[in-house]
C-alpha cells in the first residue's frame, strides 16, 4: 500500500487520537498504572550482579541502524548506563551501525554526566564492530568472552546472530536480559536468556523504566488503540460469519481489503 | 552423580560431536526418505508453471555465504524450473555477495541446460539504493531504474530484457532471503500491481511467512532447506536439497533424543528424590 | 572499463553540481554552530516536525486515482483543486510523491558520510592496542592486515587495469570464495551447535505450558523433515479424517492456525507500539536523557 485507504485513515486516526489524548491526560497529572514486566525489572538485578562480581556489562542494540527500534534501544541503554554509573560499573556497547554508533556515544556521555560521573565515560567502551551480521556476531562474542562480562543486555533488531550472542553469554555465565520486536528471534532468546521481553513490551521499555508521565500516557493510549483493533476483529469475524445470510456482513472484509 | 543426573548434564562438547557425526553421515551413506509436498511449496510450483509466455521472472535475493546451505538449494531449484520452462529471469541482488553467489549458480546450471547469459537470464547487479525506493521506481520503469546489468551492459543490449518496460511485464517474483523484508515486496508490488510473489526464507524466518500466505498475499513459500528439497521432488530432480535434508532429519532426531533423555533424567531424579534440574 | 569516479567523468556539470552541494552542505553545517543555544531545540523540533509531516502527508493524502472521481464530481472548485494539485501525476501519486525519490537519495548521501566514522573508530581502537602494546594486541594487527588486504584487492580487481588481470581476479576469488564466504558460512554454522545445547537446556517439562510448548516443537520439527514424514507414512491420505494424524498435517495445522494467530497478535502490538514511538519522536514528545539533553 503506497497511500492510505479510507479505513486506514479512520483507524490510524483513532489510534493516534487515543495516544495523544492519554499523553495530554497524563501530563495533567493523572495517575496511570503499568503492570510489572519481569524482564525490565531484571535490569536492576543484572546491573547489581555485574557490580558485585566486579565485571563489566555488555550491551548490544542489534544490527539495524537508526530507526524506531534503535532509538528505543538507546533509551534503555541510557537507563542502564545511569544505573551502572551509580556503582561505577563499566558498560561496553557493541554497535553494528555507524550512525547509531555516533548517537550511542552521545547517549553514553550524557548518561554518565547526568549521574555526576562524566569521568567514567570511556570512548573505547562504545565500539563500532562491523556492519556485517556475522562479523559483528563473532566480534561481539569475542569481546564477551575476553572481558568475562557478568551481565548481557540485548535490546534491538536481531536476526540469526541472536542465538550466537545469547548462547555465548550463557556459556560464560552471564545473566542475560533480551528484548526484540523480531518475533522470529524470540524463541532463541527465551531458550538462552534469563529474562526476555516480548512484542510491544519492548516499546514499553522507556515508559516502564523512567515512569515519565508522557511515556506512560502513550502506553495507555496504545492499549486503547489495541482495543480498537480487537473491536474491529470481532466485528469482522461476526460480519464474515453471518455474510452467507446477511450480505452486508462482509462489508468490513471488503473495506479492509488491501490491493489485488 | 547418578545416571539420571548425568542424563541431565551431558557435556555440550559430546552433543556437538554427535551433531557433527549425524550431519556428516548422509554425505557418506546415501539413503532416500519420503518427502511430503506442502501446499505452500505446491503453490510456488503451480505459479511458475503458469507464468504467461513472454513475461519475465525476477529472482530477488539478499542471501550470503552464511545461509548458503538453505538459500542455495532454493535458488537452484527455482533456476532449474525457470530454465526448464524457458522462462527468462532477472537476478535482483540486494547485497554484493548475492550478486556473485546467484550469478555463479546460474552460470553452473546454464551449462546443463544450454542457456546463454543475456538471452535466458540477466543479472541486474547490486544497486546501493533503499529497497522501497527501488521497488517503487522499478515497478513503473524497469530499464530506467535498473539501467545496466552487473557488468555495466545497458539493459537495452540484453535480449532477455527486450520488451520489458515495467512490472506488468513481470510474471513472477521469488524473494530468497534470510531477513524479514518480504512485506516490502507485498506492500509495494503485490498489493499495488497484483504481481505473484513467492517467499523463500531460511527456516528461522519461516514463521513470518504464514501471515501473508494465509491472507493470499503470497502465492507460496519455500520454507528453508526443506522447501528446496520439496521443490526438487516436484521437479523430479533430487539434488543438494534432498541430500542435505537427510542431515537435517538426523540432526532433529538427535535433538529430540537428547531432550527426551534430559526429561527422563529429570523425572527419574525427582522421583528418586534427587536434585532434578 | 569501470572508472573509480563513476559515470560522471564526462559530465563536468554534474561534477560541479556535486562539489557545489558538498561545499554548500559544509557551510550550512558550519553556520548551524552559530545558532543561539536556546533556539537549537526549537529548530530541531521544527525540522523534525516538517520532515515527519512530509512523509505522513505523502502517505495519508489520496493518490490521483482515488482523488479524481471525488474532486471531479465536486463542482468547479473541486475540478480546479484537482487541476492544481494532481495534473500531470501518475495514478498512484499525490502532489507530494514526486519529491520522495530526492529526499530518499538525500538520506542515502547523509548516511554514506557516516561510513568513515565506523572505520575511524575501528582504526582508533586497534591502533591504540598496537601502539600501547595492550593485551592481545596481535589480533589488532590482523585487523589492519585484513582491512588493507581486502581493500587493495577489491579496489584493483574492480577498477583500472586489474579488471582484466587474471592475477587480481584470482586474488579476488581467494579473498571472497576462499576467505569471506567460508568464514561467513562457518559463523552461521555455529547456530546449529548452539541450538542443540540451548534446546537441551531449555526444554524441560517443568510446567503445563512448558509441556505444551515442547510437544508443539516436537510435532512441528518432525513434520517438517523427511524422517518425520516417514514415521507416519503408513497412514494413507485417503483414510478420511484419520489422514490428519500424519505428522506433516499436524505440523501444518500448528503453523497455519495457532502459530499464525499468536504471531498476528504480537505483531499488532508491535505495530501500535512503533506507531506510538514514531508519533512521540515526530511531535518531539519523546522523553529520555538523549531527547532532553542540552544541544
Amino acid at each position: 500500500m503506497s497511500h492510505a485507504t479510507l479505513p486506514v485513515l479512520v483507524f490510524e486516526g483513532l489510534i493516534v487520537f487515543f495516544i495523544l489524548w492519554k499523553i495530554l491526560s497524563a501530563r495533567r497529572g493523572r495517575e496511570l498504572f503499568i503492570r510489572r514486566i519481569p524482564g525490565l525489572s531484571a535490569i536492576d538485578e543484572a546491573v547489581g550482579r555485574a557490580t558485585e562480581m566486579g565485571r563489566p556489562i555488555f550491551y548490544s542494540p542489534g544490527i539495524h541502524g537508526l530507526d524506531i527500534v534503535g532509538l528505543q534501544s538507546l533509551s534503555i541503554l541510557s537507563h542502564i548506563i545511569k544505573l551502572a554509573a551509580k556503582f561505577r560499573t563499566r558498560v561496553m556497547v557493541a554497535l553494528a551501525d555507524a550512525v547509531l554508533y555516533t548517537i550511542a556515544q552521545d547517549v553514553a556521555r550524557e548518561a554518565y554526566a547526568r549521574e555526576g560521573a562524566p569521568e567514567l565515560y570511556e570512548q573505547d567502551d562504545i565500539k563500532f564492530l562491523s556492519d556485517q551480521q556475522f562479523a559483528y556476531a563473532s566480534a561481539s562474542i569475542g569481546l564477551m568472552s575476553r572481558e568475562r562480562v557478568a551481565s548481557c543486555f540485548y535490546f534491538g533488531s536481531f536476526f540469526a546472530e541472536a542465538l550466537i550472542l545469547a548462547e555465548t553469554g550463557h556459556h560464560i555465565g552471564a545473566l542475560q536480559v533480551a528484548g526484540t520486536p523480531q518475533i522470529t528471534q524470540l524463541p532463541f532468546f527465551i531458550a538462552a536468556c534469563d529474562y526476555c521481553i516480548i512484542g510491544d513490551e519492548y516499546y514499553a521499555g522507556s515508559a516502564y523504566l523512567s515512569k515519565e508521565p508522557t511515556l506512560l500516557g502513550s502506553l495507555v493510549g496504545q492499549d486503547l488503540g489495541k482495543l480498537v483493533i480487537i473491536a474491529a476483529l470481532i466485528a469482522g469475524v461476526i460480519g464474515v460469519s453471518i455474510s452467507p445470510w446477511v450480505p452486508a456482513g462482509s462489508i468490513l472484509l471488503e473495506w479492509f481489503k488491501v490491493g489485488k | 552423580m547418578s545416571v539420571f543426573e548425568r542424563m541431565q548434564r551431558i557435556d555440550r562438547r559430546v552433543m556437538y560431536l554427535l551433531l557433527v557425526v549425524v550431519i556428516a553421515l548422509p554425505m557418506f551413506v546415501r539413503f532416500r526418505l519420503p518427502t511430503a509436498i506442502t501446499p505452500e511449496v505446491r503453490g510456488v510450483y503451480d505459479t511458475v508453471e503458469a507464468i504467461p509466455r513472454g513475461k519475465l521472472a525476477i529472482l530477488s535475493g539478499d542471501w550470503g555465504a552464511g545461509t548458503l546451505a538453505e538459500s542455495l538449494p532454493q535458488t537452484e531449484a527455482m533456476m532449474r524450473h525457470l530454465f526448464r520452462n524457458g522462462v527468462p529471469f532477472a537476478i535482483l541482488p540486494w547485497a554484493p555477495q548475492t550478486t556473485t553467489l546467484m550469478q555463479n549458480t546460474a552460470e553452473r546450471l546454464a551449462k546443463e541446460y544450454g542457456k546463454v547469459y543475456g538471452r535466458d537470464w540477466v543479472n541486474w547487479g547490486w544497486k546501493a539504493v533503499p529497497m522501497v525506493a527501488f521497488l517503487k521506481s522499478m515497478a513503473k520503469d524497469i530499464p530506467g531504474t535498473v539501467k545496466e546489468d552487473y557488468r555495466g551492459t545497458p539493459l537495452s543490449e540484453l535480449p532477455a530484457m527486450k520488451g520489458v518496460k515495467n512490472i506488468d511485464d513481470v510474471g513472477f517474483v521469488c524473494h530468497i532471503t534470510p531477513v524479514g523484508n518480504i512485506m516490502l515486496w507485498v506492500a509495494f508490488i503485490q498489493a499495488v500491481y497484483g504481481t505473484p510473489i513467492a517467499y523463500a526464507p531460511t527456516a528461522v524466518m519461516v514463521a513470518q511467512g504464514y501471515d501473508p500466505l494465509d491472507a493470499k498475499q503470497l502465492v507460496g513459500m519455500l520454507p528453508g532447506l526443506v522447501g528446496g528439497a520439496q521443490y526438487e521432488t516436484l521437479l523430479n530432480d533430487p539434488r543438494s536439497g534432498v541430500r542435505w535434508s537427510n542431515s537435517l532429519s538426523l540432526a532433529e532426531l538427535l535433538m529430540i533424543l537428547l531432550i527426551v533423555l534430559a526429561n527422563v533424567g529429570y523425572f527419574a531424579s525427582r522421583r528418586a528424590g534427587g536434585a532434578g534440574r | 572499463m569501470v572508472s573509480f569516479w563513476g559515470p560522471h567523468t564526462d559530465n563536468p556539470e554534474k561534477t560541479l553540481f556535486i562539489l557545489g552541494a558538498l561545499v554548500t552542505g559544509a557551510l550550512f553545517i558550519f553556520g548551524l554552530t552559530f545558532v543561539p543555544r536556546r533556539a537549537r531545540k526549537p529548530l530541531i523540533a521544527a525540522v523534525t516536525f516538517i520532515g515527519g509531516l512530509y512523509f505522513s502527508l505523502e502517505f495519508l493524502i489520496a493518490p490521483r486515482s482515488s482523488a479524481e472521481p471525488f474532486l471531479m464530481s465536486a463542482g468547479p472548485l473541486g475540478r480546479r483543486v484537482f487541476e492544481l494539485l494532481y495534473s500531470g501525476l501518475d495514478p498512484d501519486q499525490n502532489f507530494l510523491s514526486p519529491y520522495m525519490q530526492g529526499l530518499t537519495n538525500a538520506w542515502q548521501v547523509i548516511a554514506g558520510f557516516t561510513f568513515a566514522l565506523g572505520l575511524t573508530n575501528l582504526v582508533h581502537i586497534h591502533g591504540k592496542n598496537i601502539l600501547q602494546a595492550r593485551k592481545n594486541w596481535g589480533f589488532s594487527v590482523f585487523f589492519f592486515v585484513g582491512v588493507i588486504t581486502m581493500a587493495v584487492i577489491g579496489f584493483f580487481q574492480r577498477f583500472g587495469p586489474g579488471q582484466e588481470s587474471p592475477v587480481w581476479q584470482g586474488l579476488w576469488l581467494i579473498a571472497t570464495d576462499g576467505w569471506l564466504f567460508s568464514l561467513d558460512a562457518a559463523m552461521f554454522s555455529l547456530i546449529a551447535f548452539f541450538i542443540i545445547s540451548a534446546a537441551y537446556r531449555a526444554f524441560r517439562i517443568r510446567s503445563v505450558e512448558a509441556t505444551i510448548m515442547m510437544a508443539a516443537a516436537f510435532l512441528v520439527m518432525l513434520g517438517q523433515v523427511p524422517v518425520g514424514i516417514w514415521l507416519t507414512s503408513w497412514i494413507q491420505p485417503d483414510w478420511g479424517p484419520l489422514a490428519n494424524l500424519r505428522l506433516e498435517n499436524i505440523s501444518q495445522w500448528i503453523l497455519w492456525k495457532p502459530n499464525a494467530a499468536a504471531q498476528r497478535g504480537i505483531e499488532f502490538g508491535i505495530a501500535v507500539g512503533a506507531l506510538a514511538m514514531g508519533l512521540r519522536i515526530w511531535l518531539s514528545l519523546e522523553r529520555g536523557s538523549y531527547f532532553e539533553k542540552e544541544v
